[in-house]
């Protein structure tokens, strides 16, 4: 027999009958659709941006623009080949003579 | 949605939410939300009544099913700041929990039900709340029907025996 538990729990289905939320209609008022061009903005909005970021990027300097660092004088190509090399660091006494 | 519908869920409006206020473990906050979210399911037309049960038990496994998913996203959301932002929300919304727990022969048999197992209970509640047959809370709980039963026999008597030793019983 469940004569103990049912008038407990009649009890406790009033007790929170008396508080149960009032029902509204706009209960069951489907959600507004979400608005299809929203997505098509932002990706819009995202482009204009990539492009403006494109157009107004600064320019490359060119290599015209830069000082000459390593440039040398200009001379003739192997000119220090045909200078005879010297051996004035080597000691007098190791001065090799050839035949 | 067709007025029928309509109707039905608006007659099952109490005890809907009876029923989503024990899925929800009591916490009259989110029992709300898991009904609006419920309602908002049939209002958007992604879960519709198929006639293959009775309106009320495809409704009640409807917001079982939403507590679940609920109860999920809460466990994701349990981080700090989410139990600080509890407690100030508790704070400023004194709730129909609170209210709920004024009446003590009520606030003793909720108790003695949050102490069984989760299917027991739900069983219990199905059957001693809702009105239900134990086909139909098997259907509800989406469990074979001896399984309800055995859940039904264990409930009841670990029930009796939690409201006899309860602090309140005479």
């Amino acid at each position: 027999m469940n004569d103990d538990l049912k008038p407990l729990f009649e009890h406790l289905r009033e007790s929170e009958h008396a508080a149960t939320p009032a029902w509204h209609a706009r209960f069951l008022r489907a959600p507004a659709p979400e608005p299809r061009w929203a997505p098509r903005i932002a990706f819009a909005a995202v482009l204009a941006c990539g492009a403006a970021f494109w157009l107004l990027r600064p320019a490359a300097p060119s290599l015209a623009d830069f000082p000459p660092l390593l440039d040398s004088e200009p001379r003739e190509l192997f000119a220090s080949l045909d200078t005879p090399s010297t051996d004035f660091l080597l000691p007098t006494h190791l001065t090799i003579h050839l035949p | 949605m067709d007025s029928a519908t309509a109707a039905s869920l608006e007659s099952l409006h109490p005890d809907a939410f009876g029923w989503s206020l024990h899925c929800c473990g009591g916490d009259a906050g989110r029992a709300e939300d898991v009904l609006q979210n419920a309602y908002l399911k049939v209002a958007a037309e992604r879960v519709r009544f198929d006639g293959r049960s009775a309106f009320k038990t495809w409704w009640f496994g409807v917001i079982r099913l939403t507590a679940l998913e609920e109860h999920r996203r809460a466990r994701f959301r349990e981080s700090l700041l989410g139990k600080l932002l509890a407690s100030f929300t508790e704070e400023h919304h004194p709730s129909l929990s609170r209210q709920l727990e004024r009446d003590e022969q009520a606030a003793q048999l909720r108790a003695a039900l949050e102490k069984l197992p989760a299917r027991q209970a739900e069983t219990l509640h199905l059957v001693f709340y809702q009105d239900l047959t134990l086909n139909e809370a098997s259907q509800v709980m989406r469990v074979s029907l001896g399984s309800v039963r055995q859940h039904y026999e264990r409930g009841k008597a670990r029930l009796r025996e939690l409201l006899q030793t309860s602090p309140g019983h005479e």
